[in-house]
């Protein structure tokens, strides 16, 4: 019984955590493609220095059109090199300028993922944005 | 038949050595680029508004050459960062007043690097100055008796006060600016510690001592004496500008050809097949681009360390001293403190990953800059590149650098890249840049 119990919480629980935390919708983008398209709308990014360039600061904008971004995590990783970068990005936000992230930095030649959560007016994004840094 | 001996003796072996030269396809004529073209003129020093006044580089030479620096009367800048030793000192770590843990390197193109030492622990060549000066084994000297020594000093304080104006008034007041008086380094806690701030409270107790007893107003003077002094040794560091090596003359012929300077002969064809390994098989280039060859950040190489010998934590060690440096870009005495400016400080990050990890050491002038790595372990270019060849053993700490994937070399390969690395040694500066100024 008290075996049950446990199980039927667990159960419970898992149910709670679906209407607080629903599964997010995992996208790639297309190779250095700066635009994914959303359940609604679409978001892409634009670097303050094109294209990115390699080992020096940079920022970059993420703007959603047929949407509301309303939250935004961002990190960057070379998955091949196992690490990521050099600097702690700093997210920011107003009404005039949108949303960026400032103080990136690609300090290494090679294939980078710019991983980003969103959370849109209709859902939870997972996008993984594949940009290549330096010559090809 | 003459002819065709002749042919077969001198024109077939020339054509042989002529298809034998490298060809660099368009992805290496990009990485080309980013290993070229050597900046004449150093990039802004915002901290620095001295910089590039060339009375503060007349002082600041002055300064980098003359030993009365140092307490001892016996070490200047110039005895670990030797002109004629390619501005480095031959040895494998540095012997100031006594021996040091990690190799002086080279001060050629000093001025492009982001952070400075090996642990990148100051963010500003002016900055790094300041740091022999009061390190134990180097000058183990002290901001007050450097400054008395400037003050006193009537050619050092005519052209100090040129520059800065009055000097701090009461210097030769020992009770009030006592001798050796210098404030405890801010030494690194919890778990990532450098082993030699352990010894730092009880070793230098008398001159933290003597520093707690000034006025908060004297050590703010001492404090701004000492960083003008050193703002005007990286003055003239700045000038110690890398020249253009056999290797950017390759360079300009694969990629300008025609252009002035442009030579495809500059190197031997053996060295151009170690720039092609260098960008191809070697991957040096994934950490060794820009035109300094060095992406100026850091990584672990994956060094072992014998049993007597302490860790060497680098990077992290590096990023807690650099925060708590009264004389980073946002402190007090900066030029340009502000959040903006200091984008390198402001982002910075204090990673997992940088255990272990040394900055990435220009290979500029590597043939006269022996012994390598951070601790001078290996004598010559050969053993380095076998090294990586190799990547013996496991680091003490962290975990070696991914990108680093034992490239299968044959010895002539390995021969080629060191024949390519010996390219990478320019000219000497001129003579007056090399001694203490008439």
């Amino acid at each position: 019984m008290p075996r049950f119990l446990s199980c039927a919480a667990l159960v419970l629980a898992c149910g709670a955590c679906q209407l607080i935390a629903p599964e997010p919708v995992i996208i790639r983008g297309a190779p250095d493609g700066p635009a994914v398209t959303l359940t609604q709308g679409t978001l892409r990014y634009q670097s303050s220095v094109e294209p990115f360039p390699l080992n020096e600061y940079c920022s970059i904008q993420f703007v959603a059109e047929g949407t509301e971004l309303i939250a935004l995590e961002f990190d960057a990783d070379m998955p091949a090199h196992k690490h990521g970068m050099i600097t702690k990005p700093e997210i920011t936000w107003s009404e005039d300028k949108g949303w960026w992230v400032h103080g990136m930095n690609f300090h290494m030649p090679g294939a980078w993922v710019m991983s980003v959560n969103a959370q849109t007016t209709e859902g939870w994004y997972q996008i993984d944005f594949p940009v290549h840094i330096g010559p090809r | 038949m003459w002819l065709s001996l002749a042919f077969a003796l001198f024109v077939a072996p020339m054509q042989a050595q002529e298809e034998e030269r490298p060809y660099f396809d368009q992805r290496e004529q990009a990485l080309l680029r980013l290993l070229t073209k050597l900046p004449q003129t150093p990039p802004p020093s915002p901290s620095n508004r001295f910089a590039d006044d060339p009375r503060a580089a007349r002082f600041g030479q002055i300064l980098f050459f003359d030993p009365g620096l140092s307490p001892s009367g016996t070490v200047s800048c110039a005895t670990c960062h030797d002109p004629e030793k390619g501005w480095s000192d031959g040895r494998p770590t540095s012997l100031g007043v006594s021996l040091g843990r990690r190799n002086a390197p080279t001060l050629l193109g000093a001025a492009e690097q982001r952070w400075f030492f090996w642990d990148g622990r100051a963010d500003s060549l002016w900055s790094q100055a300041l740091g022999p000066v009061e390190n134990p084994v180097e000058m183990a000297g002290s901001r007050t008796d450097m400054v008395r020594y400037v003050a006193e000093t009537p050619d050092l304080r005519k052209a100090y006060e040129e520059l800065f104006g009055a000097m701090p008034e009461g210097l030769d007041d020992r009770k009030r600016f006592p001798d050796g008086a210098r404030p405890r380094p801010p030494a690194p806690t919890g778990m990532f510690h450098d082993v030699s701030d352990l010894s730092m409270p009880t070793e230098g107790l008398p001159a933290y001592k003597a520093w707690a007893s000034m006025s908060a107003e004297d050590q703010e003077a001492i404090n701004q004496a000492f960083a003008y002094c050193g703002k005007a040794i990286a003055a003239f560091e700045r000038k110690l500008v890398i020249q253009p090596a056999p290797f950017d003359r390759f360079a300009a012929s694969v990629l300008t050809p025609g252009a002035e300077g442009a030579d495809k002969d500059a190197i031997s064809i053996a060295a151009q097949r170690g720039l092609e390994l260098f960008m191809g098989k070697a991957s040096c280039h994934n950490c060794h681009f820009t035109p300094l060859m060095s992406d100026r950040e850091f990584h672990n190489v994956g060094h072992e360390v014998g049993v007597d010998e302490d860790f060497d934590h680098g990077r992290p060690d590096g990023i807690q001293k650099l925060r708590l440096d009264p004389f980073n870009g946002m402190g007090p005495y900066s030029d340009a403190p502000d959040l903006e400016t200091n984008v390198k400080l402001r982002y910075l990050f204090y990673d997992s990953h940088t255990y272990g990890a040394y900055k990435t050491p220009t290979l500029r002038n590597l043939g006269r800059t022996a012994p390598y790595m951070h601790d001078g372990r290996f004598d010559t270019i050969e053993e380095v590149v076998f090294f990586y060849q190799q990547l013996p053993g496991q680091p003490p700490i962290g975990h070696r650098e991914e990108t680093l994937t034992r490239p299968r070399m044959t010895l002539q390969e390995r021969k080629d890249l060191a024949a390519f690395l010996r390219t990478l040694d320019s000219p000497p500066l001129p003579e007056e840049l090399r001694r203490a100024p008439d």
